[in-house]
C-alpha cells in the first residue's frame, strides 16, 4: 500500500520536473557511431527488500540511446552484482552490435566501463574459485566475449561513472555534473 | 503544484523509503496515477529514471 511519505518524495519528482522542463537530450549532427557501454551496480541498496540495483548507460558516440536501471535479488556478493549489471548490459550490447550490423555500420572492441576491480578481475581470470562458483555462468559468458574480442573491461573511477545516475540518488554537484555528461542540456 | 518551489535534484540522497512507516496510507489510486505519467517520461529524461523507478515499486 503506498504511504503519505512516498508522496512527499513523488511531490519531489514532481518539483524538480516544472523546475526543469527546459532539459533535453542533446544529439549532435555528425556524429560517429562508437558503441561504449556504461554498467554501475548497488549491492542491496534497495531498503525494501534489500534488492541491488543495477544500472546501465549505453552510448552511440557521444549520443545516449539507452538508460536503463534493474532491481535484483538474486546478487549474494558484491562484485557479483556487477558482473550480473554487465551480463544485462553485454547482452544488450550484443542486439545494438547486429542492429548496426544490418545498417552497414562495423562497431570494433566495444568498451564497458565498470567502477569494480574484482569484476574486472573476475571477467578476465581463467582459473576457478570457489567462492566466485555462483557467478560461474555470467563470468564465462563475460570472459567469452572479452577474448573474443567483441568487448573490453575498463575501469571508471567511481566519481566518474556515468551510469551512477540510475542506481542511487546523488548530492547536488554529483547530479548536475552526471546529467551534463548524459547529454541533457537546457534548450533554451 | 502552482505555488510549489523549484528544486535542483528529483531526490535527497537521505531519503529512505521503508515498506511499513506508520505513516497513513493513500488511495492507490491516486499514487498510481501521480507515479504513472513521470514513468512515460523517463524514456526521454534519463535523470528521473532512479527516483521514479524507486517511488514505482510501491
Amino acid at each position: 500500500m503506498p504511504k503519505e511519505s512516498y508522496l512527499k518524495t513523488v511531490k519531489r519528482i514532481l518539483r524538480y520536473l516544472k523546475h526543469t522542463s527546459d532539459l533535453a537530450l542533446w544529439y549532435p549532427k555528425g556524429c560517429n557511431f562508437d558503441l561504449v557501454g556504461y554498467a554501475d551496480a548497488d549491492y542491496a541498496s534497495f531498503l525494501v527488500h534489500r534488492k541491488s540495483t543495477s544500472g546501465m548507460a549505453h552510448f552511440l558516440g557521444p549520443c545516449l540511446y539507452l538508460g536503463n536501471q534493474k532491481t535484483t535479488l538474486c546478487c549474494h556478493v558484491h562484485s557479483r552484482s556487477r558482473i550480473c549489471c554487465c551480463c544485462f548490459l553485454l547482452c544488450s550490447v550484443i542486439v545494438d552490435k547486429a542492429t548496426l550490423k544490418g545498417f552497414c555500420i562495423s562497431t570494433g572492441c566495444i568498451p564497458i566501463y565498470c567502477d569494480n576491480t574484482s569484476a574486472i578481475n573476475i571477467s578476465k581470470n581463467p582459473c576457478q574459485h570457489k567462492r566466485t562458483k555462483p557467478i560461474d555462468m555470467r563470468r564465462h559468458f563475460l570472459r567469452d566475449n572479452v577474448e573474443k574480442g567483441l568487448i573490453s573491461m575498463n575501469l571508471r573511477a567511481t566519481n566518474k561513472q556515468i551510469a551512477d545516475i540510475f542506481t542511487k540518488a546523488l548530492s547536488r554537484e554529483q547530479f548536475k555534473r552526471n546529467i551534463l555528461e548524459l547529454g541533457l542540456i537546457t534548450i533554451t | 503544484m502552482d505555488s510549489a518551489k523549484p528544486i535542483d535534484a528529483p531526490i535527497s540522497p537521505s531519503t529512505r523509503l521503508i515498506m511499513d512507516d506508520g505513516s497513513p496510507s493513500v488511495e492507490d489510486e491516486i499514487y498510481r496515477g501521480m507515479i504513472g505519467s513521470p514513468l512515460y517520461l523517463t524514456t526521454s529524461r534519463p535523470d528521473i529514471i532512479f527516483s521514479v523507478g524507486l517511488c514505482a515499486c510501491f
